[in-house]
């Protein structure tokens, strides 16, 4: 245990962790500056991640706010080049906290969080000492290059594991995951998903399912496995996959790429050898200890312009801010009426998905579904929205000349998300084409035809 | 000059050897005691997380892996309605206060994003303090109303029309993307702009 945690190793993994990190988020806040005084400022529209609570931090006019926006931007710029890095670490996990959760909707998410844990351990670790500006001007770093003790990075994987055991622990506690179901209605929200990956999944729905089960395998797995020498580079291949298709298939993001830099803690010192592309020989420091002295004025001086910079451009941003302010529409009162009226929905939008086959399991029907043969049964399953009105559902087969041949009545509660019926197919029945109708209180909302033919 | 890391790496043997200082002590004696802190909160959390899911407890938050807690069969954004005093409606969200944007098509506003509606009300009241459309005309009544659609809805219709085959209408129909209204919240505004 105490090797595990206090053994020396080569500071590079984190290096590369918090470069990754700091170019992450720097992206992350630098892409939302246009909108720093309507997210964060009191003079916008602040909306806290926990009002009313501890965890509600004061929203200041647009002039602090521009200030504290500029000293993230810059930490997290210092950050990524290692300058005064540990410092620049524990201003940069404080500022964001402080920002994110003035806007809960636009900024903080659960990967905020593990970004904020990351920048935390790497703030305890001496990440800064190589591949960074530290290293440069700072003499005494030299040492450090090869006398860095292991514990943050196991920290981190330790962290990076629990994440995984608690996100199977979810899972395994939500029954709609493992059909895929869950998979399926987040690819098609209109804030997360929706991507080119994700609807050509949503054409192939028969793999949501396998995928959803093979998430929850590999969840489970990663914390144990890559602990295994031999597993450790295949682990490592099979989460990159994940996130990388994570990434593409929803829009949640900096998730996979903060989890992607957040599983080079895993890396040991010979893999990143193994990457020739990054520099393996560093030059000795360049100048004077005193040098590293000075850097602390120059920090602040190189802060001091960028603050000055940014808060002209927060005025001029302030004011056509006020400007927008003042706008409001005119609405069509046609329009409005319309909305006040509360029309309820037709029948059809209540239902997601309406499929048949010859076999049904995990709320998915499987088997043939357009050629059937007496003796067979053609199941129908309904997959409803949540909340959804007390339901009399009519399973209708009708034969081709538009006879009922059979019919099957039932009351769905509110509470039920799935409706199914299935019909056996005697030998009384005539080789023809038939349909499924499905009908909600009276009113027909889904029809599906298939075909009965001669026994072979 | 220059050094190799790649050679430095190794744990130095002789180093381990030396007697440790008093300064080394402390650093690692807090080093262990931040560990055993980290890892006992985490742990717990991990624990707590298997037996119940997170409670309100903001702090639960920081330390609750739960990803996937919940998804949405139904899309939604709230909308506000404000009624003037002669009768003519403004549109109070989405506003022009609210440049920010996400989403597939990149129009949700963050009221959009705020899926429980929580911050709603305090949004139309801000907008209301600041832009009222004029003294002799200004809003008296605030409709707040959810549009919501089916998810499907949110489908392109090239890709719908090959994968919703199962509705009354003619095989190969693009999407309705029919939206639907209820009003959730209505409320009187006095003169200066505040609810009551």
């Amino acid at each position: 245990m105490t090797s595990f945690f206090f053994g020396k190793e080569s500071p590079r993994p984190l290096a590369l962790v918090r470069i990754g990190l700091g170019l992450i988020f720097l992206y992350d806040f630098g892409v939302r500056w246009p909108y720093l005084i309507e997210l964060y400022s009191s003079d916008g529209l602040p909306m806290p991640f926990f009002p009313g609570t501890t965890l509600e931090p004061p929203a200041l006019g647009w002039l602090p706010t521009t200030a504290i926006y500029v000293v993230l931007l810059f930490s997290l710029l210092a950050v990524t080049m290692g300058w005064r890095t540990r410092l620049s670490l524990l201003v940069a996990c404080f500022l964001a906290t402080w920002l994110g959760l003035l806007d809960g909707p636009g900024t903080f998410k659960k990967y905020s969080v593990i970004g904020l844990h990351l920048m935390l351990l790497l703030g305890v670790s001496r990440c800064g000492c190589v591949w960074s500006i530290d290293s440069f001007v700072n003499r005494h770093m030299q040492a450090d290059r090869s006398a860095t003790t292991a514990w943050p990075r196991r920290l981190i994987q330790l962290f990076l594991c629990n994440v995984y055991l608690s996100a199977v622990i979810t899972k395994l506690q939500m029954p709609h995951f493992t059909t895929g179901d869950l998979v399926e209605f987040s690819l098609l929200d209109e804030h997360w998903g929706c991507t080119p990956l994700g609807l050509w999944l949503f054409e192939h729905r028969a793999l949501l399912g396998p995928a959803s089960i093979a998430t929850l395998v590999f969840e489970f797995s990663f914390p144990f496995l890559v602990w295994v020498p031999r597993l450790r580079l295949v682990c490592l291949g099979f989460a990159a996959t994940f996130h990388i298709t994570i990434g593409f298939a929803l829009q949640l993001g900096i998730f996979s790429p903060l989890m992607l830099v957040a599983l080079l803690a895993f890396l040991n010192d010979d893999d990143i050898s193994r990457l020739r592309i990054l520099p393996m020989r560093i030059p000795a420091p360049l100048t004077s200890e005193a040098w590293g002295k000075r850097s602390v004025l120059f920090y602040a001086l190189c802060l001091c312009v960028c603050v000055v910079v940014a808060l002209a451009r927060g005025r001029s941003d302030k004011l056509h801010h006020q400007r927008d302010m003042r706008r409001l529409a005119v609405a069509d009162p046609y329009v409005v009426e319309s909305m006040l009226l509360e029309q309820k929905p037709p029948y059809e939008d209540y239902f997601h998905r309406f499929e048949i086959g010859s076999h049904i399991a995990g709320f998915r029907t499987s088997g043939e579904n357009q050629r059937f043969q007496p003796g067979m049964t053609v199941h129908g399953l309904a997959r409803l929205i949540d909340n959804h009105p007390e339901l009399d559902l009519d399973w209708l087969l009708i034969a081709s000349d538009g006879r009922e041949v059979g019919r099957i009545s039932k009351t769905l509660q509110p509470s039920y998300a799935y409706a199914t019926a299935g019909f056996e197919l005697t030998e009384q029945l005539p080789p023809e084409q038939y349909r499924i109708i499905l009908m909600a209180n009276g009113y027909e909302v889904a029809r599906k035809p298939f075909k009965l033919e001669p026994r072979r | 000059m220059s050094s190799d890391l790649s050679q430095t790496e190794q744990p130095d043997s002789a180093a381990t050897l030396k007697p440790i200082t008093r300064r080394e002590r402390i650093s690692r004696s807090a080093a262990v005691v931040f560990i055993a802190l980290y890892l006992a909160v985490n742990g717990f959390f991990l624990l707590r997380n298997c037996v119940r899911p997170a409670g309100p407890n903001p702090w639960v938050y920081f330390f609750t892996w739960d990803m996937y807690p919940f998804y949405r069969t139904v899309s939604s954004r709230p909308l506000a309605i404000g009624r003037t005093r002669s009768g003519e409606y403004r549109e109070l969200l989405p506003s022009p206060m609210q440049q920010f944007r996400w989403g597939a098509d990149g129009t949700a506003t963050r009221t959009d994003l705020d899926h429980g509606f929580v911050h709603t009300r305090s949004s139309v009241e801000r907008i209301l303090e600041s832009s009222t459309v004029s003294r002799d005309d200004s809003i008296v009544h605030v409709y707040l109303i959810e549009e919501y659609w089916p998810v499907r809805f949110n489908l392109p219709d090239d890709v719908y029309s090959r994968t919703i085959d199962w509705t009354r209408a003619i095989p190969g129909q693009s999407n309705p993307g029919r939206k639907h209204w209820k009003v959730i919240e209505e409320f009187d505004v006095d003169a200066g702009g505040t609810d009551r």
